[in-house]
């Protein structure tokens, strides 16, 4: 194939779309041949309103998922904090926080018990903030 | 919008040879789609400082996506469409499968036929007579110049900026009227 052919086609064919693609010609192009262009344009805003509908979704998603992971990390830091204090006394602590619990006998509550308790009261308490700060 | 469709119907016509769908099952309007869609998403790298929206997504995107679509067949066939009509042993195909629309009902697909010299020949006989668009032919396509290189063409060639502006214009709706023609059977 003779490369100075092929460059004239392609040099022509560059010109001729960029033409029949210009604010002036492309509609009249578009309706030659045998086309409606305000549908094919319309058709083509509903799909892009439609990812743009999809993106701000996942992106929402993505913030509440980042939301929680951060909530749960603050959560975990604090109940390490108070397990760590040699000081920390559960009963004291509930009275403290107003926790009722059911039953009474949270001293044969085992460590993971204790710990999951405390990240299930800070949680809910940190959500109940959050709600707060963000509808006053 | 209609910059963009009429672009990928264009080039979708001249890489596929048909206006339906090519091997992928995808026609030009998805081709559109889906350049709006990779930009809406962030995913086509546009640089605003680099060029403008339009030309972004007509070179860099669809255009790019149009030519790596063709499959190894869709490839060959291009290649062997390329060659002189003697030389090749392919015949025109009718190449619109029943199920395919067709858009322009009074007129039947291409020929599947890529002959460069008849394009060109046409065009010829179309500008003949036409000094100005005959002078900006003979620089573009004789002698080597690129439609940008307007100044010195002008120069070169005795045309003032409006001459020449008005000159590729008519040389181009001639041309465009020689690439429909040919496309018929």
């Amino acid at each position: 194939m003779n490369k100075d052919k092929s460059d004239k086609l392609e040099k022509f064919y560059d010109e001729y779309l960029n033409f029949i693609s210009s604010d002036e010609q492309s509609k009249a192009f578009l309706i030659e041949q045998g086309l409606n262009p305000d549908a094919l344009a319309d058709e083509a805003i509903r799909k892009a309103k439609l990812v743009q509908m999809q993106l701000a979704s996942r992106k929402t998603e993505k913030q509440y998922l980042d939301l929680q992971a951060s909530l749960m990390q603050k959560v975990k830091d604090e109940v390490e904090k108070l397990l760590s204090d040699v000081s920390f006394d559960l009963e004291n602590f509930m009275k403290q926080e107003n926790i009722n619990l059911a039953f009474r006998n949270f001293e044969k509550l085992s460590k993971k018990e204790v710990k999951e308790l405390l990240e299930r009261h800070y949680l809910l308490k940190f959500e109940n903030e959050l709600k707060e700060k963000t509808n006053p | 919008m209609h910059n963009l469709h009429a672009y990928a119907f264009g080039l979708f016509r001249k890489v596929y040879y048909k206006v339906g769908m090519n091997e992928r099952s995808k026609s030009f309007k998805d081709y559109v789609k889906d350049a709006i869609e990779r930009h809406i998403a962030g995913l086509d790298n546009f640089d605003p400082s680099k060029s403008p929206l339009e030309y972004h997504l007509k070179f860099n995107v669809i255009r790019q996506a149009i030519y790596n679509d063709r499959t190894p067949y869709e490839k060959k066939k291009a290649e062997e469409r390329k060659k002189p009509l003697e030389e090749s042993n392919i015949t025109p195909l009718p190449t619109r499968r029943p199920s395919e629309p067709s858009f322009k009902p009074s007129t039947s697909e291409m020929t599947g036929r890529h002959d460069e010299n008849l394009l060109f020949n046409e065009i010829e006989k179309a500008i003949n007579g036409d000094d100005i668009m005959e002078r900006i032919y003979l620089a573009v396509f004789k002698v080597g110049f690129e439609f940008s290189d307007r100044a010195e063409i002008c120069k070169e060639y005795g045309l003032t900026a409006s001459e020449f502006d008005n000159g590729k214009r008519r040389l181009m709706t001639a041309s465009k009227s020689v690439v429909e023609r040919l496309k018929i059977e």
